[in-house]
């Protein structure tokens, strides 16, 4: 003859207990996914409606927006072509991390689920806000960033149209990228053959960067003249899409120079850590070359991104 | 851990149907999961075994006996993929041979999903020999269906993987070994050592259990057998231990080695990869608690709190309750073979969560790698939730029988709601005790895993896509493998004009897969296309899994 599992004084008393969390189990489980509690927490869709019109009126080029709900993205549905970037690391942004994302003195939009989230998100990114909108439920925020940063006198990612020159050169002949807009060099009609804005993590953080895939065989050379008062030049670079871990070895090898004087040379390590230089200007620089080469582009997705100071 | 029940005219009937039911809900459902970036490779492989089973057919009619199993043909085709066992690779390829190469009923993507539905069913069977023969009929009824009522288990049953055949294996060798302690019939012996050969040439995950065994085995000797009767002595000692872990090395390692042909030939070195392969796996970046679980050490409690909230909580009851009563038979046994049985299944059920949960581990990705022990815990479980039911009811049997039936069939309904919005992304799944997919998304968990979540976009896809057109498939980013697109393609679920490209420049539409640490592709994506709205979304209770976008300059 067999014990049943819940003869014995404790072995009831615990056998009870299961069977009363089991049946609590079945009740919660009634209650969350039958009632709608699992799906509670979202905007609603008038809020959503809103947001996408307030940025959609309000939007510039350059501005960046920040989303505090990171997983349901709807208002995204309704948002013209253009409005971009749209990031969803409000939770973790700092007041630096902001500033760093943008590339200029353009604004950030906060599309925040509540009134609540207001104060919270002013004081901790430390910024000016210029307007609030109501939108449904929640708000959004039209602010400027108060964290300091040294002047950027050139930004690779906003001002690559304002390159004097991008092209392919193989020593004897130079073949010019084509300017397709203020944001792209197209150099071939290969699609991926461009140099241009995009973003990429650069460990860890998304930020916006210039594409710039090199060509077996051939230099390509991007061409800035320096503005004024430039006196440090930061440049940071990595490759974009997992192509680290490519089968292929080849680096990409980066040289930049100012006025022709060489500043700096390396060839990219295979990580998936960005490189991250900085190196002081000559005085009265004027024109900033970057040459990228490489003996195989086989996933050379080589993006780089950085800026001139006004450091002395 | 005492055999209560035979099998009987009616268990026929019954766990036929189980099985059968089982087999059908997997494999007619099977076109609404994409497939998973493992699938990719196991499919490909699937047809180096088919054009294997060709070449057979062919050497056999030119008298080429030989060539069949010559080094020259056995690498050509078990090369491929050489870092996995291939038993069920070759199942893979078998079905695809005979349903999609030779009768041309089903697509090969589909005969190899074949395979696991049976899978699903013998686990089913599995699971109601378990719960009848240790426990109940009830028992064996309710645990199968509600095992398979977690979205999870219900997903990754539909997938040409190794995972659920391993769970089979896993939870079925520790059943068999249970057995073998209490039969003590050569013939049992023999057979699990048989049976863990398949299980060796499905998936390493098997090689810890003649360790885990053995060792607790050791354990109660030193404590225990070693007291009976002729069992002290250095002879035995040998005599004493069971039959079973003898047999492992003469029956399971000689078939494994048959059933992997590839190992036929440079043993040592190949075997020493496939060692170093797993010995050295990279680890899968995961989102914990906003946490990414990027280098080790990791968190110990990443494998036990992950059980914890994504496992229904109906079911996460019984596991606790059936852990509690292996415990409670561990320590009120009197036999140190029933106390060593029940230590067997403790570990069974455990161990795999243990394991993972070591900081020096990797985290190979969701839950999959440790629920190999679940049918063990959950069958006690549910048994424990029928007695202490029964034990209520001071009635007639009827009447308690009649209340049994009626708290699991509440307990199965009210899983019909989770198991439906989770129906095309059981990986998924969160439980309501982190607040469903919403409350894991606010607590920045990984949202899913492997890259499969298209098939809400598939429609879109098909009906925008001009012709030709070309889909960025975020491979680089543990996105879709490019041969799960072909063989989503294969399978009729993707149009087969539209190519994939890993070079988002040159994409005519481009598939987002979120996850936290690939947030940044979503604004690669606006500044090529020149818009972030997506053209399609895929998304359970509001949380948004993947998009589809289309080229808007």
């Amino acid at each position: 003859m067999f014990q049943p599992a819940t003869t014995g004084k404790y072995s009831e008393i615990i056998g009870k207990i299961f069977l009363a969390l089991f049946v609590l189990s079945i009740f919660s489980t009634f209650i969350f996914w039958w009632s709608g509690l699992s799906n509670k927490n979202a905007p609603d869709e008038e809020t959503e409606q809103k947001f996408a019109e307030i940025i959609n009126e309000n939007f510039r080029r350059g501005d960046i927006v920040f989303t505090e709900n990171d997983w349901d993205l709807d208002f995204l549905k309704n948002l013209k072509n253009g409005v971009f970037p749209v990031f969803l690391d409000l939770k973790n942004a700092t007041e630096r991390s902001v500033a760093m994302m943008k590339s200029s003195d353009d604004r950030v939009f906060l599309l925040l689920k509540s009134e609540q989230s207001y104060e919270k998100y002013v004081k901790k990114l430390n910024l000016k806000v210029i307007k609030v909108f109501k939108a449904g439920k929640g708000e959004v925020l039209l602010a400027e960033t108060l964290f300091k940063t040294v002047k950027r006198t050139l930004v690779f990612s906003r001002d690559i149209g304002k390159a004097k020159r991008v092209a392919f050169s193989d020593g004897e002949k130079s073949e010019d990228c084509r300017k397709v807009s203020e944001t792209k060099w197209q150099c071939s009609d290969e699609t991926w053959n461009y140099v241009g804005l995009t973003t990429a993590s650069f460990n860890g953080q998304q930020k916006q960067a210039v594409w710039a895939h090199p060509k077996s065989g051939k230099t390509l050379e991007i061409v800035f003249d320096v503005p004024e008062k430039s006196g440090k030049l930061y440049f940071n670079s990595v490759f974009a899409e997992s192509a680290y871990r490519s089968k292929n070895r080849a680096p990409v090898n980066v040289e930049i120079s100012a006025d022709e004087r060489l500043l700096l040379k390396y060839a990219s390590p295979f990580t998936s850590r960005a490189t991250e230089k900085s190196i002081k200007l000559p005085e009265n620089t004027e024109e900033l070359t970057i040459k990228l080469t490489t003996a195989d582009d086989r996933q050379r997705h080589f993006v780089f991104n950085g800026y001139l100071s006004d450091e002395l | 851990m005492n055999f209560r029940n035979r099998f009987e005219k009616i268990d026929f009937l019954l766990a036929g149907t189980i099985a059968l039911f089982i087999f059908l809900m997997i494999f007619l459902t099977n076109r609404s999961f994409g497939f998973v970036r493992d699938e990719g490779f196991y499919m490909k492989a699937a047809n180096y075994m088919a054009d294997w089973y060709e070449s057979i057919g062919t050497n056999i009619s030119n008298g080429d006996f030989a060539k069949i199993f010559s080094k020259k043909e056995i690498d050509r085709y078990f090369n491929y993929n050489s870092e996995h066992p291939p038993f069920m690779k070759e199942l893979f390829g078998l079905s695809q041979f005979i349903f999609s190469r030779k009768l041309g009923i089903m697509s090969a993507p589909m005969s190899a999903r074949l395979v696991a539905a049976v899978f699903a069913a013998l686990t089913a069977l599995m699971i109601y020999l378990f719960g009848l023969i240790f426990f109940s009929r009830m028992t064996a009824v309710v645990s199968p269906l509600l095992f398979f009522m977690m979205p999870h288990i219900f997903f990754h049953s539909h997938l040409a993987c190794f995972d659920m055949p391993i769970l089979f294996f896993w939870s079925a060798t520790f059943i068999l070994y249970i057995f073998c302690l209490k039969t003590k019939k050569t013939s049992v012996h023999a057979l699990t050592a048989l049976f863990f050969a398949f299980a060796m040439a499905t998936k390493h995950n098997v090689l810890f259990i003649p360790i885990v065994l053995f060792v607790s085995w050791l354990f109660f000797y030193a404590f225990s057998y070693r007291k009976e009767a002729d069992s002290g002595s250095f002879t035995g000692f040998f005599r004493a231990i069971p039959k079973v872990f003898y047999f492992m090395v003469i029956i399971s390692l000689p078939v494994y080695f048959l059933i992997w042909p590839r190992m036929w030939f440079n043993t040592f070195n190949r075997l020493m990869t496939y060692a170093e392969f797993h010995g050295k796996h990279v680890n899968y970046l995961n989102y914990y608690f906003g946490t990414p679980l990027k280098n080790g050490p990791f968190p110990f409690s990443f494998p036990w709190v992950m059980t914890f909230f994504t496992t229904p909580t109906p079911q996460l009851v019984c596991f606790f309750a059936g852990i509690l009563y292996f415990c409670r038979d561990f320590l009120k046994s009197e036999k140190t073979c029933e106390k060593e049985a029940a230590f067997a299944m403790i570990s069974g059920s455990l161990f795999p969560i243990f394991l993972i949960a070591l900081p020096s581990v990797p985290i190979f990705g969701g839950i999959k790698h440790w629920f190999t022990g679940y049918p063990l815990m959950l069958t006690a479980g549910v048994f424990l939730i029928e007695e202490s039911t029964k034990k209520l009811i001071k009635t007639n049997n009827f009447k308690k029988n009649l209340a049994v039936a009626a708290i699991f069939t509440l307990a199965a309904v009210s899983l019909i709601s989770p198991n439906i919005k989770f129906a095309k992304r059981g990986a998924a799944f969160y439980n309501e005790l982190i607040g469903g997919a919403q409350g894991a998304a606010e607590a920045r968990m990984q949202r899913n895993f492997w890259g499969y979540d298209m098939i809400d976009l598939a429609d879109t896809l098909n009906r925008e896509a001009p012709e030709n057109a070309k889909l960025y498939i975020m491979t680089g980013y543990e996105g879709l493998n490019p041969n799960s697109f072909r063989f989503m393609q294969d399978a009729g679920m993707v149009r087969s004009d539209i190519r994939a490209t890993n070079t988002l420049n040159e994409a005519d539409f481009a598939l987002f897969f979120y996850e936290k640490q690939n947030e940044h592709v979503l604004n690669n994506i606006a500044y090529e296309f020149g818009t972030v709205r997506p053209l399609a979304v895929s998304s359970t209770d509001s949380v948004f899994y993947s998009a589809l976008f289309r080229r808007e300059k």
